[in-house]
């Protein structure tokens, strides 16, 4: 096909020379020469075409977007990337919240990992994945291969949410459907729940099927940071909420991240009648019009005698419900209520 | 714009959609769904409901008619996007006159056994109910007659002349012509009303008889594998407006309630096979050609006669279905939708 050597020239896609000048005289411009095929072709058309006269260039855009093979970069998806995704069949929209360092980034990580590593993880098995790229980046530090003393998750930036991408085949219905999680920072949380209008601006929220709210278990078992962490946490649900850009129809999950430094704990009494009031406080705030669930996760513990990715079997059942259907029905009315001055038309059967 | 669209969209799209988008898609939603391609709209209920499509070409179609009004459509993997898309053209083609009701029977029918979870945008399904439970009570209510008053003076002897007569016959009929309006109008309201009554007399008198018509015997001496199919066939011939009322299945249940034993769940197969042993059987043996799987018990019990025996007609109906041949149904809910398929098949004949 043809092409340019000058650097910068956009003649394959637009037509126009760099430099203004004619195709035909432009010292850089030249055609790749045709293989036998295209000589044959091109002998047919010699009768149609003027041998002087240039390919038109529509035909030349036309051959250069032929050429062209979309190639997932493997990285995270933006947000006008997912719906290419989402359009195509069921996709579970995971919102990871809370503030930095979490542990919402590790989860996913050590689910990926999970998969990795096992012909399959609970009622599921791996079916791809477009960003696997991105799992590999950001799963370095935590191998062996970084060098680094102890496994470690990199900060996520505060940028636009990005997404990660994993699709699964249940092994009993064998359905298969897409999953998202969302990578947002920390910080962008932090801004959350120190803005009400913040958290109307952030609609994203409305489609989530559910939405994982984190508690540092090492923080939350802190006396010094156990308060801070709990005003922090319950302060992105208390906005989202009276934003109503977080409704019903998700599904929320609470999640004591790093269980594992919580057991090791002496105060373990103390620090267990804290999480239960912590508890209380985010029934009372949610007033029970959510679906509410509990988990204690030790995603990479690194003490304890906690298998690796304790708690998160139980959490991607709670996100498909053993089901990669979207339950975001209500259920068919069985009648419509009847209202008629006919009687025989209010005629119900009552045995 | 359609209303809606942006919250059907919500299950596929987790970046909102332009709202210029939006806006072509309508356009092509509702050019789709007013116009005269049955076939299309009815492949429609299949594929938003996720029942088979025996139509090969049918996506072409589908995108052909998309793409015809809204040219940024892009097929390309977007099957959960063509589903929506699909509900989308249901839910207008309640707007179509000529097919309203028709596609609101087709659903009501076409979604028997179907687990509801499976089901995307259920909101469409409930206002395709909705719908049916209106009409029925509007074809029920009686039409207002409208009588305009006919004045008519004739000229006095000393007023006469040519050109007062003249006037005084086209006068006169103008109150003819209203004359004849009136009595249609009267006419019309009166054979509504008429009809009315007939249909409640006779469901009236087949509850009060508790006799089967088809089956000659009394309702009590039924058991309960036939009963459902007979029940449901009885009514389902009783009704002459339609949409039928939304109450029928309390008809059919008091009907059922002379049945005894009551009897459990069965199995399609359990009851399709008792019915083929049988002269109500029989009944059932109706051409489906049209209708295929938006009608299942009677695909099922056509590919019991295609077969020719009770033996392997289940696989030839659960490839063309979104139920199997195993599923169990009270006996009232599968009277229910004897009676649905029957009605959408009486009211197009």
């Amino acid at each position: 096909m043809a092409s340019c050597d000058e650097e910068g020239c956009k003649v394959a896609i637009n037509g126009k020379c760099i430099n203004n000048l004619p195709l035909d005289t432009c010292p850089h411009y030249n055609f790749d020469e045709p293989n036998s095929n295209e000589l044959n072709s091109q002998t047919i058309e010699s009768d149609l075409i003027n041998e002087t006269e240039l390919p038109p260039i529509d035909k030349v855009v036309n051959k250069f977007l032929e050429d062209v093979v979309d190639v997932y970069s493997g990285k995270a998806l933006e947000l006008y990337d997912v719906n290419q995704i989402s359009l195509s069949g069921v996709t579970k929209l995971i919102m990871l919240a809370g503030m930095p360092d979490a542990g919402k980034t590790t989860l996913i990580l050590s689910l990926m990992h999970l998969f990795q590593t096992q012909p399959f993880f609970s009622d599921f098995i791996f079916a791809g994945s477009k960003t696997l790229l991105d799992f590999e980046e950001k799963a370095h530090p935590s191998k062996i291969d970084s060098d680094n003393d102890e496994p470690e998750t990199n900060r996520t930036p505060d940028i636009p949410p990005q997404f990660l991408h994993i699709k699964l085949q249940n092994t009993k219905s064998l359905k298969t459907g897409n999953v998202l999680f969302t990578d947002i920072s920390g910080e962008k949380f932090r801004a959350i729940k120190d803005s009400t209008e913040t958290a109307k601006k952030f609609k994203l929220a409305l489609r989530a099927d559910s939405f994982v709210l984190f508690f540092d278990t090492k923080r939350v078992t802190s006396f010094e940071e156990r308060a801070s962490s709990k005003t922090s946490a319950l302060g992105i649900l208390r906005s989202l909420t009276e934003a109503q850009t977080l409704l019903p129809h998700t599904k929320i999950q609470i999640v004591f991240s790093r269980w594992d430094l919580f057991s090791n704990d002496e105060d373990e009494a103390l620090h267990n009648e804290f999480i239960s009031l912590l508890k209380n406080d985010i029934e009372k705030l949610l007033k029970g019009n959510y679906n509410l669930s509990y988990f204690e996760v030790a995603a990479r513990p690194s003490i304890g005698e906690y298998e690796f990715g304790y708690g998160i079997e139980d959490l991607l059942k709670a996100w498909f419900e053993s089901d990669m259907s979207v339950k975001i029905n209500e259920p068919l009315r069985k009648s419509v209520e009847l209202d008629s001055s006919r009687q025989f038309l209010n005629y119900r059967f009552v045995q | 714009m359609i209303q809606q669209l942006p919250k059907w969209y919500r299950i596929a799209a987790i970046a909102d959609l332009k709202e210029e988008v939006l806006e072509k898609r309508s356009a092509a939603i509702t050019n789709v769904a007013t116009g005269k391609d049955y076939p299309l709209i009815y492949n429609c209920i299949r594929l938003f409901i996720g029942l088979p499509i025996k139509d090969n070409d049918f996506n072409e179609k589908l995108v052909a008619a998309i793409i015809n009004t809204d040219i940024m459509f892009v097929d390309e993997n977007v099957e959960l996007e063509k589903r929506i898309l699909a509900g989308a053209i249901v839910h207008e083609s309640l707007q179509n006159a000529v097919v309203s009701t028709n596609i609101a029977l087709s659903v009501n029918s076409a979604i028997f056994g179907i687990n509801q979870e499976t089901f995307i945008n259920i909101d469409i399904i409930q206002t395709v109910l909705d719908y049916l439970g209106k009409a029925a009570q509007n074809a029920r209510q009686p039409v207002a007659r409208v009588l305009t008053p006919i004045k008519y003076t004739a000229p006095k002897e000393v007023d006469i002349t040519d050109e007062n007569y003249a006037v005084s016959f086209t006068s006169l009929a103008t109150n003819f012509r209203q004359l004849l309006i009136n009595f249609e109008n009267s006419n019309n309201s009166l054979i509504r009303r008429l009809g009315v009554m007939e249909e409640e007399s006779n469901i009236h008198w087949w509850l009060f008889r508790s006799f089967s018509s088809i089956a000659h015997k009394n309702a009590s001496e039924l058991s309960s594998i036939e009963a459902p199919i007979i029940f449901g066939l009885e009514l389902s011939n009783l009704i002459t407006l339609y949409p039928p009322p939304q109450n029928c299945s309390a008809f059919l249940e008091k009907m059922l309630s002379n049945v005894n034993p009551a009897g459990d769940n069965s199995s399609i197969k359990t009851y399709l096979d008792y019915a083929f042993d049988h002269e109500y059987g029989s009944e059932l043996n109706d051409d489906i050609e049209k209708w295929g799987n938006l009608v299942p018990l009677h695909t099922a019990f056509s590919k019991i006669i295609e077969n020719g025996s009770k033996d392997g007609w289940t696989n030839l109906f659960e490839n063309s279905s979104a139920v199997k041949a195993s599923d169990t149904f009270t006996p009232i809910e599968f009277a229910i939708q004897i009676f649905n398929e029957r009605v959408l098949l009486n009211f197009n004949r």
